[in-house]
């Protein structure tokens, strides 16, 4: 993301960023959970520093995930809780890719219990056959913008487009229909899980985490220590070309193999998918020998 | 209808591709010498590209495709409400019935609290418009909220590095 706010002379004044909750890179000698809370201790702090009556509300993904799965410790929600609640802050959750689905639940928020006062959705919602996204508004909220807001100043020529909102009816039809959810929770999830932790035990492996269906690999070149390759993002590109080249499309974030596939996936494809993704690895590693970076 | 409606050969489009089409997040100068893959077909979770090689798509598109590619039943529902009303705004006290159900039903699906629906056509337009509709209940009642901002808009913090809509905004 640095090299987009580069780019884009971001941040625009008004914004302001705290660290993320990513034990793998940056939680140095602490536990995941010791490092949840230090992370989540980074927004009372900024807070304090800003000034309570200064600031509007924290925005967050439940998981973040173009920034490359990352999955907070189980400490950092509840703190986060804690101190927008001590200070009555409002809380959005970016929920465009947890959304409709792919954490096991219709909401990332009540998989982490959370209860944000807006929360944002798009993708899932018409599963990518047309485009539209929304904001989800909590009660509380919408009341003040019914009662006291006056008018709303801002909306989309394609808000609530017809043929997209059909688009969306007939996706979350099939999704309750075929009980697609449940089939990510009680079938998908779990499998995914086991074979990430099968992922692990692959030398090039340091991490390898899901929640849902989500997951991430951390390719790194020996597993104590979380060390990362000299020329860091390489290794992930050339893996992701490698599993393009072996027939499954993964992302690479810097060093981080990314895979989040349709929640209809079956068992049988689930299987294909890791044994391909063993095979992608060992080419990775195969590679990188030869070329005398490992 | 042949199983690839696509019957242009691979280095063609390639090369039409590189001459016409910036594509987004991309060093465009190594991708022209490398050539796109072109993808021609979806059925659930494979993709078939130009060249006729099935790859499974790993990341459901980009993080969005949850039932998979290739239903049917979604062409047919867009198709028939294009016959019906393809576009009208909803900007003119004006509304229609597939943005009316499809409301109830998100309202539905969602936990309790959350009842209203505000549309965009992405992710991104959903994270611009989350600091007016926060800033505003922020900003403007005294009823719900225990004091208020010194500035009407106050300062969205947001986690670092979390994807781009939320920066963007």
């Amino acid at each position: 993301m640095k090299a987009m706010h580069a780019q884009g002379d971001l941040p625009i004044p008004g914004i302001h960023h705290i660290d993320q909750p990513y034990w793998f890179d940056e939680g140095g000698d602490l536990s995941p959970e010791d490092f949840g809370l230090a992370t989540a201790r980074k927004l009372e702090e900024a807070i304090d520093q800003i000034g309570e009556d200064k600031v509007a509300a924290f925005m967050a993904e439940p998981i973040q995930g173009a920034g490359g799965v990352i999955i907070p410790p189980e400490s950092y929600w509840p703190e986060i809780k804690r101190i927008l609640a001590e200070r009555d802050i409002l809380l959005v959750a970016d929920e465009v890719i947890s959304g409709f689905g792919r954490l096991g639940e219709w909401f990332g928020s009540t998989v982490y219990d959370i209860e944000p006062d807006l929360i944002a959705v798009a993708k899932g919602m018409t599963s990518g056959y047309l485009p539209m996204g929304g904001v989800l508004v909590h009660d509380r909220v919408a009341d003040v913008l019914q009662h006291e807001g006056g008018e709303f100043f801002h909306g989309y020529t394609y808000s609530g487009h017809p043929a997209c909102a059909a688009a969306a009816i007939a996706n979350l039809q099939i999704m309750q229909e075929e009980g697609v959810v449940e089939h990510v929770r009680d079938v998908a999830a779990p499998r995914f899980a086991d074979m990430f932790a099968s992922f692990a035990d692959h030398p090039l492996v340091g991490e390898a985490r899901t929640k849902g269906l989500l997951g991430a690999i951390e390719l790194v070149p020996s597993k104590p220590g979380r060390e990362r390759f000299a020329d860091y993002g390489a290794v992930g590109t050339l893996c992701r070309d490698i599993a393009f080249e072996t027939g499954l499309v993964m992302r690479a974030v810097r060093d981080s193999m990314i895979l989040s596939p349709p929640l209809v996936i079956t068992p049988d494809e689930l299987e294909w998918m890791g044994s391909t993704v063993g095979k992608v690895l060992d080419k990775t590693g195969a590679e990188l020998k030869r070329r005398g970076l490992w | 209808m042949s199983e690839l409606s696509n019957q242009h050969p691979t280095d063609a489009l390639q090369a039409l591709d590189a001459s016409h089409h910036l594509h987004p997040f991309t060093d465009h100068g190594s991708l022209r010498q490398e050539g796109s893959r072109v993808i021609v077909k979806g059925e659930g979770v494979w993709l078939t590209d130009s060249d006729g090689n099935r790859i499974m798509d790993g990341m459901a598109g980009l993080w969005n495709v949850q039932i998979g590619h290739g239903r049917g039943e979604i062409a047919d529902a867009v198709a028939a409400q294009m016959r019906e009303l393809s576009y009208y705004n909803t900007f003119f006290k004006t509304t229609h019935p597939p943005v009316i159900a499809l409301s109830e039903m998100i309202a539905k699906l969602a936990p309790e609290p959350y009842n209203q629906m505000f549309y965009v056509s992405s992710g991104s337009e959903a994270n611009d418009t989350d600091p007016a509709a926060g800033a505003l209940p922020i900003g403007t009642s005294k009823a719900s909220r225990r004091r208020r901002p010194s500035s009407p808009a106050g300062t969205p913090i947001t986690a670092r590095r979390s994807p781009a809509p939320v920066l963007a905004a």
